[in-house]
């Protein structure tokens, strides 16, 4: 069956009067996403339209006040061969005509850019209600093509010309950040075992198995040494979605709306080999102290993060960059527990990237539904207890982009 | 011995590999091309067994961050032999340039010390 039963079109007088946004606050008014996995029989199109749906759902809201849509993507020309996606997903998805859809694409960092972009044009007033779609559709071709898709996020004539992948990127970060600091393929391991850990409690994850530190330290699969299968993120499709507008109104639409409390997006250097010190992520620092500044908050005021662990390694460098703990200090942090669901502040409920899965596209979309999620309090056996701040950080390439967003329940 | 081409701050003398526009060290323009030695240290690396596509037949190879005089970083690949002993520091030497990729080996007369935490 195509399309989707039940009425489309929920509640339109929500928006009628509703003024342009003059608080320089924006919230979270719906979320939606898809399960996390490998489907075969659902397209890039069906993928994005479900969690597009659900968002528009969870609002509450038809299609038709959405006046402004950003659809986050990486790689759609190479896996699925369509271009032009926003008003491709956008159109079918029945927005009116004349609303302005744009694609986003900043590598592993689309969908953090494109949730910021959406801030940005209700923060500008040119949009009171806005729709951000995430979406990667990943498992069209074999392992070594997907590896070379992603690799276009680095520089070709200088990097990736040579043999170098991402995983052969953080792996070189992994061997510094060893040297420099100690950390040990045990700490690595306990970034993998925390986030199967808590990907066995999160339904729509991509991959529910329970590992053991012993378990990952004798698996042999190595995919670029340091780092070994167990210190990957998945290959995933799926997509997910956030509906958002000014903060005064939002409680039109929803008795549970998460404030935007702060974000902030930074670069650095494009190429591994110029950044000063390759443990450490300029992008990030920035971000952060960006967000942290807008929101009046410290690290120390975050209960729940979601963080980009395209690789175990990459976990460890972002809870440092972002101040949760100092630099050197984030294997062994992991490893005495503080990011765990019942941590200090618990880093990747959703099972992060490592089990949930990392739909390039769709990843920094779904940080958010996920923090949302849990300032909402319905993470169910992932509940982080009492989450009132959250911390969504997502990477793009080998940091070049970050992007931070803070949210708070209101 | 081989030489590699990066550029030189005509302001501060800082070198670096390309691709350059502004010079990053100081922010000047006015960037020199310049011919400087291939021998460094390993300043990091990777042995890459899930390789791109293209590359499969090569696999596993090792992909290695140099730093060269001056602390001008490049990306190389490392073709040191199966036997060869790899750490941070090692002593390597620029062997060939094939298709503007640099290709290194451990330089057996001056290896380097590895250093333990």
């Amino acid at each position: 069956m195509r399309g989707f039963p039940g009425k489309h079109t929920l509640t339109p007088g929500k928006v009628e009067g509703m003024k342009r946004s003059s608080t320089g606050a924006v919230s979270i008014i719906g979320i939606g996403k898809t399960k996390y996995g490998v489907f075969a029989e659902k397209t890039l199109l069906d993928l994005a339209l479900e969690a597009g749906r659900k968002a528009l759902e969870d609002a509450g809201i038809g299609i038709e006040i959405v006046e402004a849509f950003y659809l986050a993507n990486y790689a759609g020309s190479d896996f699925v061969s369509q271009n032009h996606l926003a008003p491709y997903v956008g159109s079918t998805l029945g927005l009116k005509r004349g609303v302005p859809c744009t694609h986003v694409e900043n590598a592993c960092a689309s969908g953090g850019s494109a949730v910021r972009e959406g801030i940005l044009a209700i923060l500008s007033g040119t949009a009171r209600v806005v729709l951000v779609i995430g979406v990667e559709k990943m498992n069209t071709v074999p392992t070594p093509k997907v590896t070379e898709f992603l690799a276009k996020a680095g520089d070709w004539e200088n990097e990736v010309k040579v043999g170098y992948t991402f995983p052969c990127a953080f792996a070189m970060m992994a061997r510094r950040h060893m040297y420099q600091y100690g950390t040990t393929a045990e700490h690595l391991a306990a970034v993998t075992v925390k986030n199967h850990w808590n990907g066995l409690k999160n339904p729509d994850a991509h991959m529910h198995k329970h590992v053991t530190i012993e378990m990952v330290l004798e698996d042999k699969r190595i995919v670029a040494d340091p780092l070994r299968l167990y210190d990957c993120s998945l290959i995933t499709d799926g997509a997910s979605a956030v509906v958002m507008c000014g903060s005064e109104a939002a409680g039109n639409f929803t008795e549970k709306p998460v404030r935007v409390l702060g974000f902030g997006q930074a670069n650095d250097s494009f190429t591994l080999y110029h950044k000063e010190d390759v443990t450490r992520f300029d992008s990030i620092v920035e971000a952060a102290r960006l967000a942290f500044g807008a929101a009046g908050l410290e690290p120390g005021d975050v209960d729940v993060a979601e963080v980009h662990d395209c690789f175990t390694i990459a976990e460890i460098i972002a809870i440092e960059d972002l101040g949760f703990v100092p630099k050197g200090h984030g294997g062994p942090a992991t490893l005495d527990g503080l990011t765990s669901l019942e941590g200090k502040f618990a880093v990747n409920p959703s099972g992060g990237l490592k089990t949930k899965g990392h739909p390039v596209g769709a990843t920094g979309v779904d940080q958010l539904v996920e923090v949302a999620l849990q300032l909402r309090e319905e993470a169910e056996e992932r509940q982080v207890r009492n989450a009132e701040i959250g911390l969504t950080h997502n990477i793009g390439g080998s940091g070049a982009t970050s992007v931070v967003h803070i949210l708070g329940r209101v | 011995m081989k030489r590699v081409k990066v550029y030189k701050c005509s302001v501060c003398g800082g070198l670096q590999a390309p691709p350059a526009y502004l010079c990053r060290s100081c922010g000047s323009g006015g960037l020199e091309e310049k011919e400087i030695s291939g021998e460094g240290i390993l300043y990091t690396y990777s042995t890459v067994y899930v390789p791109l596509a293209s590359l499969e037949s090569e696999a596993p190879y090792t992909v290695a961050i140099v730093e060269l005089e001056g602390g001008c970083r490049i990306t190389g690949r490392l073709e040191a032999g199966p036997r060869a002993k790899l750490f941070i520091g090692a002593g390597v030497e620029l062997t060939e340039i094939r298709d503007g990729v640099c290709f290194f080996n451990i330089r057996n007369d001056r290896p380097g010390k590895e250093r333990s935490l």
